[in-house]
């Protein structure tokens, strides 16, 4: 525990924290310093940010948004409530690295449109968040500049890629942030972290100025301490952006007065208990997450489902997030964007092979070539072409499970959290315990992961995953399960 | 373990280099992924269905060719990740002597 940090006050949910603010803006310095005092505390240890503002300047930020916004604080939906970003979403004039020496010294000249509409809330950026290189890992660990720890226990990851905003929220740094999910980004640090993530329909949350990994599946999502925040934050950055072509044409919904009708009538529903995914967990995650599920079937409908693929799934995430970051990652050519080298007297691929060998780091490299590989002569019909008819399959797979259930359920990750290092000699284990994770990517569904409960002390968690747009009865089930467990702004106690 | 001409041929494909010391690790993963991969060749009912590209299959929108925001004269946008000169982005030459 940090010394003179009022916990009580860092655990507040935001949904309280706003009404205090609203009576008295001064109040938000009052958390802030809070804030500030954790971080000075836990981050030489956790090292969830990549660039912190500094204490000052959010103050002045401060100062000048209680100027601006007199007369119209009490509409504000984020009003003084600090967030932490992860690092691949454009900030204006805030460093913007992707975790890669390509980025390290890239600074935005505009913002996503999330990041617009958080500040037209009221919201304080108060830093950007260490991820795995370009998004592309599942701990952290790939980052260009250091791994993130996971603050339940110092030696193990925080998960990934968004492990440096989950590690923010569940440490205390930040009450809310933003990750990004292309095969669970946001809820496999989430699961390993014991907060609550969610990534959303593909298409509810505009992707403009989220720097694309793999265009077709990744989405920015919300990650909180417990369900109503979540619901706020997911209100904020919903609906449609004329900026983002794939951008669905609907607005946003009111989450949290959505979820409170529900919790209020309580509908019964058919959940599905996907029993390949239990099945193929370790046995604590198993054993821990049947039991949790089983207090939701005291009161809904439970059935088992079954999952026909198991490897194949994993096959076709990797193939088409290799094929299309590829693709994407060819615009970091050192003249635009990217690093930069001395090009006098050297040809346009000199520059770009040493601007490439340079900027990114191993894994990027892997996944870069390997995707090139599946998309040149020869292969394209065998890898590429192939992974995307799997992903119709199953499409419809799921589609025809969701006429026989309105949910379906799964623990978030298979394992505990790996201890750093752990998987350095075997990256398809690692790519394997994707597996749960990555569907709802592949199919453009909504899927919440809910931290339920503790094995020696490591978080675990459940996955829900339902129908495209119906985020509220994820949210309803988070809620249902939240109530049940008390799992709720829970912050690690750093060692 | 992999030959170490594939990963020439994936360092020439995709415009990169390896270091020695990642080419030791890729050798050694490269043949676990493509395994991985061809997970994919026993799946019952592939011929038949058509590959899903985008999970939202609605048609690319269209606007009015007009900017929404100012026009940025002063290269804004590019200033700072980008080499200016007179006005250009200075780029490495793209064609011989």
């Amino acid at each position: 525990m940090v010394n003179n940090v009022s916990y009580k006050y860092i655990s507040m949910p935001i949904y309280k924290l706003l009404q205090e603010f609203k009576t008295d803006p001064m109040k938000v310095f009052d958390y802030l310093e809070h804030v500030y005092r954790v971080i000075e505390s836990v981050e030489t240890k956790i090292k969830a940010f990549i660039t912190l503002m500094p204490q000052d300047a959010v103050f002045r930020r401060v100062e000048t948004l209680i100027k601006e916004s007199k007369g119209k604080i009490d509409s504000m939906k984020l009003f003084g409530i600090p967030i932490a970003v992860k690092d691949v979403i454009s900030t204006k004039g805030i460093r913007t690295t992707c975790a890669s020496r390509m980025l390290e010294n890239y600074i935005p000249p505009y913002n996503a449109t999330v990041i617009e509409r958080l500040i037209n809330e009221g919201s304080i950026i108060i830093g950007k968040t260490n991820m795995d290189e370009f998004a592309m890992g599942s701990t952290t660990e790939t980052s260009a500049f250091y791994p993130t720890r996971n603050p339940w226990d110092l030696s193990r990851v925080p998960g990934g890629s968004s492990g440096g905003s989950a590690a923010a929220v569940s440490s205390g740094e930040a009450p809310i942030a933003l990750g990004s999910d292309t095969g669970g980004s946001i809820r496999n640090p989430a699961a390993f972290c014991g907060i609550y993530g969610l990534k959303p329909t593909y298409g509810l949350v505009s992707r403009y100025g989220l720097i694309a990994y793999a265009s077709s599946m990744d989405q920015i999502g919300p990650m909180a301490r417990n369900t109503i925040d979540l619901a706020i934050l997911l209100s904020i950055i919903a609906g449609h952006d004329p900026k983002d072509s794939t951008s669905l044409p609907i607005g946003s919904k009111n989450y949290v007065a959505l979820v409170k009708e529900l919790v209020y009538k309580e509908p019964k529903l058919r959940i599905g208990i996907i029993k390949e995914l239990f099945e193929n967990s370790d046995e604590n995650v198993k054993v821990k997450a049947y039991k949790v599920v089983d207090k939701l079937c005291t009161y809904h409908e439970c059935l088992t489902v079954s999952l026909p693929y198991g490897k194949q799934i994993v096959a076709a995430y990797y193939i088409i997030a290799m094929a299309e970051a590829s693709s994407n990652l060819a615009r970091f050519d050192g003249v635009r964007y990217g690093l930069k080298v001395p090009f006098e007297n050297k040809s346009w691929e000199e520059v770009y092979l040493e601007v490439r060998t340079k900027g990114f780091g191993y894994e990027v490299k892997k996944r870069v070539a390997l995707g090139a590989y599946i998309l040149s002569v020869g292969y394209r019909d065998m890898y590429y072409i192939r992974a995307l008819k799997f992903r119709r399959i199953l499409k419809e797979t799921f589609d025809k499970i969701f006429r026989s259930v309105d949910v379906v359920v799964s623990p978030t990750m298979p394992i505990l959290p790996p201890k750093l290092g752990e998987f350095f000699e075997d990256p398809i284990k690692i790519y394997l315990a994707d597996i749960n994770t990555v569907i709802a990517n592949l199919i453009g569904i909504p899927a919440i992961s809910i931290p339920v409960d503790f094995y020696n002390g490591l978080p675990i968690a459940i996955q829900i995953m339902s129908k495209q747009l119906t985020e509220e009865i994820l949210l309803y089930l988070s809620m249902q399960l939240e109530e049940k467990t008390g799992f709720r702004n829970i912050i690690a106690e750093v060692h | 373990m992999y030959e170490s001409s594939v990963i020439d041929y994936l360092e020439k494909l995709a415009l990169l280099k390896f270091t020695d010391e990642e080419k030791k690790r890729i050798e050694s993963e490269i043949g676990k992924i493509v395994e991985l991969f061809s997970e994919l060749v026993n799946v019952e009912g592939l011929d038949i269905v058509e590959p899903l590209y985008h999970v939202v299959e609605i048609e690319l929108p269209l606007r009015d060719d007009e900017p929404l925001n100012e026009i940025d004269t002063n290269h804004e946008l590019l200033s700072g990740n980008a080499v200016l000169e007179n006005g250009y982005v200075k780029a490495p030459k793209t064609v011989g002597e």
